[in-house]
């Protein structure tokens, strides 16, 4: 049953109600929770909210003016901005007196205030936001009335710390209001059951999953090189096919190029100035590390049409719908194939208008992911997201957030908490260490100590003070990497925001591209780089850590399945056709793996003894096995290895020759000790270290200052790499080092994936072949610039052969 | 714990690398420490973040064991010997610091050093703006400016560390002792501070302490 209000709403903006809309209006009426499983711009939004508002027009009651009824949870801020416009708009038109408000880091003051005094009927927000306001006493009374709560763009949490801090905000809010109910909003990925049961936790069993069986169009094309190459060297390749984009930029409205790094976003920029400089004026660039003022003109730019071509990275992968956008760009590979579903969506909104994507590989062999990304989409085969478990950090963050408020009794929490997906294998031990922890910071030595974050009172427990609660709330959602300086003009105007290790390296003079031209460093103080626009030619490109994706499980199995239609020299895809003479090359050197062959070449050069494999796995992956393989090599013998890799393969390098088949027979691909020998292997404590830098800020061992009170702030503002040395070397078995270390082999080193990557070899052949010259596919990892050396020796033998750097 | 394959001779006064960061001058019987920041712990506890509390007594047992292996005279602490206000770490220090009667201890003032006079003079360290070791070797926290060319000037409060890159992307910033011109910066000696490296220029000299061994680098 639908209400005339709600029909008038479709009328008078001239919507059509689809078949998945009404499906959640019904399931909403008859008291389910539920998932939606729909593509951006498919009324996605109208359809949850519709229903909410639906079933509020059919059962008014009068106390709903006063209080707060839906609650929308979203990770975006740009997007946030939009619906609020959207949605006030919308119970205006239906004659519902509601207040529709945002509250997000952007809000100001007076304005949270005024939502706390006089609450909004919907109010929409960010997961950290929500946990700000769970920092506020009388937040309880506050949620008593909700009814609803809406976690959309839920594939974009899952499997993310903002994810688990919506899991814990929805455990508080069941808590308050046990028949709450939750809905939420994802786009299709590849493991579907987590996104259910993470949402709903072990607590609602009554929901309903809803599918939008929206049918777009994808067109793939990928962009050719005149000429093959038949040893693809990784890189060269893309900016002589810059010059092959340029006829789809001029034919169409507005092109977005996306590109996989933002060095590579300012290359681009760059080059296409040099070679097509009527453009100027009419192309930008878009990347996180310009600043949002910038960011934001360039996206009002574009939806008003007046740019022609926009050079961006992940950056503008979500958001609005930019209208004018007809075709885009993807340079290189996007490494998986939601995020070129998602990039595809970005063009063509015109209705019947097929979404068209041009595909533009960085060397001859990347062709072949072009076609396995066509083929993906066709199939629909999409990337799993994994959820995070036992994030200690987010935990400890959430308990002090509890105390800062209300209080919180450790029973009831670890109730609440073993509700949800992410805690459910908490055990109470752990729990309430972690209380101790927050209580005690650790075993007390002696009673001088004056560490104090939350004490005992009663039954609860609550902050030590208002301090340490103001410093809390400070902390809570700061998202600014510390390691980045801001890059500021001298007027004072921001850039944007630069990774401190680049600046460092200059003097005052240099000059450096940035935001979309040359800039000059002016001087360094404290956290900013102050600049001026140089008229320079000639600079350098910053280089952000970032931005090294792997190949995704999803994209590399479809990868291979290519291949074997190029050995077969049967396919459909022009791109594989293409690249037949490079099949040739690597049957005549080597061979190409069949599904049930694993494949490793051998060469001998006067580098000494090259060793490739090839399990075709991402290269996290590739990094982790060959770490773990030389580890296990060496620990036999007194060798030291070169390493190098890329998403297909990964090259084992030695000045002596390497006794494969006697390793393989002696296990060297085995799953025994796997754990052990991969902390052995790799730089265990330089990738905890890493994620440390996070797992302290969100746990709340950094404090980042007062605002306008420096001096103080500067006795405690240390790096966290400080005190994750200090930590790890003197309390190794603290709850925040044992999750680094976790959460670097698991999940960053993707441990399951070595795994299954290793149970597959076992079931595979193993084919040796030596090779008298570098096939085709392993003359890319040989000339990758990026290698790392793994020996046995001392870590001072190893220092002493070490270099200055001089940056 | 120091190096004899590498050490500094500034007219004809042999300044002796330690492994601990420490700087060991044999002619004078003198051991010198830079930047032990004790008290940070306790002040970051005190401020809720939860670091070690035992980091006070690694700081001392590895005092002890420079004094008693040096068997020094005389232990100056080239600045910052305090982090910042009076807390129970202090105390500790103090009752430490009886336990070598024999030892003259002595502070060169650092920016960090805001305690009391009293305090310094409970606990028997003396407090002076610079320390001439003799005539031509002169120790200090921090001097900015040149200094005369012929006198060594040693130097905390910059905490330096030096970049080092191996083949490929290995690469690792360590601790260390910088020798420029006239001036020598000591490392960092506390076990919770920071550090800082910059781009090396022509000239300068470095003395990194690596597990047992000093390893030296020049920069041409």
């Amino acid at each position: 049953m639908i209400a005339d209000a709600l029909h008038r709403l479709f009328r008078e903006k001239g919507y059509e109600m689809f078949p998945f809309q009404e499906e959640c209006f019904a399931a909403y009426a008859d008291g389910y929770s539920g998932l939606l499983n729909a593509p951006t711009g498919s009324g996605k939004t109208l359809a949850v909210f519709g229903a909410f508002v639906n079933d509020a027009l059919l059962h008014p009651k009068p106390a709903d003016e006063k209080q707060l009824l839906l609650l929308w949870i979203t990770p975006l801020r740009a997007l946030a901005k939009e619906m609020q416009r959207a949605m006030q708009e919308a119970v205006d038109i239906m004659g519902l007196p509601w207040h529709i408000a945002l509250r997000t880091g952007d809000s100001s003051s007076s304005e949270k205030a005024a939502q706390f005094t006089r609450p909004p009927q919907v109010l929409i927000t960010t997961p950290e936001s929500l946990h700000v306001m769970l920092c506020k006493n009388g937040y309880t009374k506050y949620f008593s009335g909700l009814r609803c709560v809406v976690a959309d763009e839920w594939h974009e949490l899952l499997g993310s710390k903002r994810g688990v801090q919506t899991e814990l905000g929805l455990s508080r809010l069941r808590g308050i209001v046990p028949e709450l109910r939750i809905w939420g909003i994802s786009a299709t990925i590849g493991n579907p059951q987590a996104a259910e049961e993470v949402l709903f936790g072990t607590h609602t069993r009554r929901y309903k999953l809803v599918k939008a069986a929206i049918a777009k169009k994808y067109e793939v094309q990928s962009i050719f090189p005149d000429s093959l190459d038949v040893l693809p060297w990784a890189g060269h390749l893309g900016l002589h096919l810059l010059q092959k984009t340029l006829p789809l930029i001029y034919n169409s409205r507005s092109t977005l190029i996306f590109t996989n790094t933002r060095s590579q976003a300012e290359i681009w920029y760059q080059r296409y100035l040099e070679i097509a400089p009527d453009l100027a004026g009419r192309i930008a660039m878009h990347h996180g590390s310009i600043d949002a003022d910038i960011r934001s003109w360039v996206e009002e730019e574009l939806k008003a049409g007046r740019l022609k071509a926009v050079v961006c990275t992940s950056s503008l992968d979500l958001g609005v719908d930019f209208q004018p956008v007809d075709s885009v760009i993807q340079v290189g590979s996007p490494k998986g194939v939601a995020r070129f579903l998602q990039r595809a969506g970005r063009s063509g909104h015109q209705p019947g208008k097929p979404s068209r994507i041009y595909f533009v590989p960085t060397h001859s062999l990347e062709l072949v992911e072009g076609a396995a990304l066509r083929t993906a989409m066709e199939k629909e085969y999409f990337e799993d997201r994994i959820p995070l478990q036992n994030s200690y950090d987010v935990l400890m963050q959430y308990l002090v957030s509890l105390a800062v408020s209300e209080g919180f009794e450790p029973e009831q929490v670890f109730a609440e908490i073993c509700t949800t997906y992410a805690y459910a294998t908490l055990d109470r031990e752990t729990f309430y260490e972690l209380i101790f922890y927050l209580e005690h910071g650790g075993k007390t030595l002696h009673t001088y100590d004056e560490y104090q974050k939350i004490v005992k009172d009663g039954t609860l427990y609550r902050v030590a003070g208002k301090r340490i609660a103001l410093r809390h709330r400070l902390n809570i959602g700061t998202i600014v990497s510390e390691m980045s300086m801001h890059v500021k003009l001298q007027n004072g105007r921001r850039l944007g925001s630069i990774e401190e290790y680049f600046i460092t390296r200059m003097n005052p003079g240099d000059v450096f591209w940035f935001a979309g031209r040359p800039v000059e460093l002016v001087r360094i103080r404290d956290n900013e780089a102050v600049v001026r626009i140089s008229n320079r030619s000639t600079a350098l490109v910053p280089s952000w850590q970032g931005g090294r994706m792997p190949l995704s499980a999803n994209l590399a199995r479809e990868l291979q399945l290519k291949l074997q239609e190029g050995a077969l020299r049967k396919t459909k895809d022009p791109e594989v056709a293409f690249l037949f003479p490079l099949f040739e090359r690597q049957e005549e050197e080597s061979i190409i793996p069949s599904e049930k062959e694993f494949l490793i070449e051998k060469l001998y050069s006067k580098e000494g003894c090259h060793l490739f494999m090839f399990p075709f796995r991402g290269r996290f992956v590739h990094e982790a096995l060959a770490s773990l393989l030389a580890y296990r090599i060496s620990r036999r013998l007194p060798i030291s290895f070169s390493i190098a890799m890329n998403d297909y393969g990964f090259e084992l390098l030695s000045d002596k020759d390497i006794p494969i088949e006697a390793a393989l027979e002696e296990n060297l691909l085995g799953t025994e000790n796997l754990y052990d020998d991969i902390v052995h292997g790799v730089n265990a404590v330089e990738l905890a270290g890493r994620r440390f830098r996070d797992i302290a800020r969100i746990a709340g061992m950094v404090f980042t200052g007062y605002p306008g009170s420096q001096k103080k702030g500067r006795h405690i503002q240390s790096s966290t790499r400080l005190i994750f040395d200090v930590l790890n070397e003197h309390e190794p078995a603290n709850l925040l080092i044992r999750q680094a270390y976790e959460e670097a082999i698991h999940y960053g080193l993707e441990e399951g994936r070595i795994r299954e990557a290793l149970e597959a070899i076992k079931q595979s052949e193993v084919k040796i072949v030596t090779l008298s010259r570098p096939s085709p596919f392993a003359f890319p990892i040989m000339v990758d610039r990026l290698r790392e050396k793994l020996s046995s020796e001392s870590v001072e033998e190893r220092v002493a052969r070490m270099k200055l750097d001089f940056g | 714990m120091w190096s004899e394959q590498h050490t500094l001779v500034w007219n004809n006064t042999e300044l002796l690398f330690g492994t601990d960061k420490s700087l060991y001058i044999p002619a004078h019987k003198t051991l010198v420490l830079a930047d032990v920041h004790l008290g940070k712990a306790a002040h970051f506890r005190k401020e809720g973040i939860p670091v070690p509390q035992n980091l006070l007594f690694q700081n001392l047992e590895r005092i002890e064991t420079a004094l008693n292996q040096s068997g020094a005279e005389t232990l100056v602490f080239v600045g910052d010997l305090f982090h910042s206000d009076l807390n129970y770490e202090w105390t500790f220090f103090a009752q430490f610091r009886s336990a070598f009667p024999g030892v003259r201890f002595m502070l060169t003032q650092g920016n960090h050093d805001v305690l009391d006079d009293a305090q310094y003079r409970h606990a028997g360290i003396e407090r002076v703006p610079a320390c001439m070791l003799n005539e031509k070797i002169q120790i200090l926290h921090d001097m900015p400016g040149e200094g005369p060319a012929d006198v060594l000037h040693i130097c905390g409060h910059i905490h330096p560390s030096v970049r080092l890159r191996g083949r490929g992307r290995q690469s690792v910033t360590l601790p260390c002792f910088r020798w420029r011109g006239n001036k020598l910066l000591m490392p960092a000696y506390g076990v919770f501070t920071g550090r800082h490296s910059e781009k090396p220029q022509p000239g300068d000299r470095y003395f990194v302490p690596v597990a047992d061994k000093i390893v030296f680098f020049a920069a041409s």
